[in-house]
């Protein structure tokens, strides 16, 4: 007799129960059916064990603090957002800002090492090359330095964090190196997976003597760039200090 | 979206398969979906909407990766510490095996018994948040989970676990 009506029992219901979906008098009755049976009662606890087996060894335990603090604190809407538009832009004109006096020299935005090679015999003293070395190793001398922060490199140059940025390169930073001699390097260094920064961009601000056009047309040329690679906003404090931390 | 964490969670360790890179891929997404929230129509289900982008997030940048799946989070294990070193060792072993049969599973299979089972969502939800019909979240549910069944029966979980195959009750 009991086989008979077991036999009615689907895989379906059994699961249903186990897993909450079946409740009201329906649940009861088949439960009741259950204990009546030691076939259903195996049937049965095939899906409550794996339920069980799973929640213990897929716990992922209680939510991390950095998740909850990266859905409060990242940047929302490239567009329009109430707060979004002083964020997006106010890191990248402020260093406009910063350094009116400085020129561009624009052919040396040019941060391919192709340029570098073709003007190479061109440049004198300063070849691009060990600029970009230079650069990366302001990057690292400043990995752990926030927006707005400075560190003073061993050859006496003066390496500023302009900005960091959420990027389709992964995280990106906007960097200046002001010389000791007077030139001054803007570059965007990306991470490289576990092989410290690699230079993006590098704008060249000559020193003194160069013939330049607006110092405009480097921040143009790098806000572009980081647009080309999907830079959203200028993280926040608190987003780029949980990034730069681990 | 605070209240999703939980639910992306499960969903990314079902994708990733550990957890920290599943916090790692959360963090990504939660990014992501923040810069883009204009493009999320509003009235629609914001879980579904993130699910996509954290799906897309993990086929763009981290499955050509694999495998890196480490078998046994230390944090999982670590609140059993301190109980009875014998059970714990058993236990652990036993967590380890149902880890790695969910690792067995295919993808579609894993992210509904995560769901389900691990974040207790009704098949209905379930259903909407994939965006597959609710008879699809049953027999996936049904048959990955007798897909575990019949590895961990077939795994000792009494006695020393040397991976020998012999008979078990569940």
């Amino acid at each position: 007799m009991t086989h008979e009506t077991d036999m009615n029992v689907s895989d379906e219901m059994l699961m249903a129960l186990a897993d909450g979906e079946l409740t009201g008098p329906d649940a009861s009755k088949l439960m009741a059916r259950i204990k009546a049976s030691p076939a259903l009662t195996a049937r049965y606890a095939m899906f409550t064990d794996t339920a069980e087996a799973l929640r213990q060894a897929m716990d992922p335990g209680p939510v991390p603090d950095y998740l909850i603090s990266t859905v409060l604190t990242a940047p929302t809407g490239q567009a329009g957002a109430a707060e979004g538009p002083a964020a997006t832009v106010i890191p990248l004109r402020q260093k406009a800002a910063v350094a009116p006096r400085r020129m561009v020299w624009p052919m040396a935005l040019a941060a391919s090492l192709a340029l570098a090679v073709g003007v190479g015999g061109f440049l004198t003293g300063r070849g691009l090359a060990p600029a970009q070395a230079g650069l990366e190793t302001a990057a690292a001398a400043l990995a752990g330095t926030a927006t707005g922060g400075s560190v003073a490199l061993a050859d006496g140059s003066m390496a500023r964090a302009l900005g960091s940025f959420d990027t389709d390169l992964g995280l990106c930073r906007l960097i200046a190196v002001d010389g000791a001699d007077g030139h001054a390097d803007r570059a965007v260094v990306c991470q490289a997976e576990g092989a410290g920064w690699r230079t993006a961009l590098s704008v060249t601000e000559g020193g003194a003597g160069m013939f330049l056009p607006a110092s405009d047309m480097a921040v143009g040329l790098i806000d572009d760039f980081l647009d080309g690679i999907g830079a959203g906003a200028a993280m926040t404090p608190e987003a780029e200090a949980q990034v730069l931390a681990r | 979206m605070i209240q999703l964490l939980p639910r992306l969670r499960a969903f990314g360790r079902s994708l990733t398969g550990a957890q920290d890179q599943a916090d790692d891929l959360v963090q990504q997404t939660v990014e992501k979906a923040l810069r883009n929230i204009d493009s999320y129509v509003p009235g629609t289900r914001l879980d579904s909407w993130m699910f996509r982008i954290m799906r897309n997030s993990w086929i763009d940048g981290h499955r050509a990766r694999r495998p890196t799946v480490a078998l046994d989070d230390m944090e999982t294990v670590n609140p059993l510490i301190g109980e009875d070193g014998r059970d714990v060792t058993e236990n652990r072993i036993y967590l380890a095996q149902v880890r790695r049969a969910m690792e067995a599973l295919p993808e579609e299979q894993r992210a509904v018994l995560m769901l389900v089972c691990v974040e207790g969502l009704r098949y209905r939800e379930v259903a909407e948040a994939l965006g597959i019909p609710e008879g699809t979240v049953m027999s996936r549910l049904s048959r990955g989970r007798l897909a575990l069944a019949e590895v961990l029966t077939k795994a000792p979980t009494e006695g020393p676990a040397t991976g020998q195959r012999q008979g078990m009750t569940p």
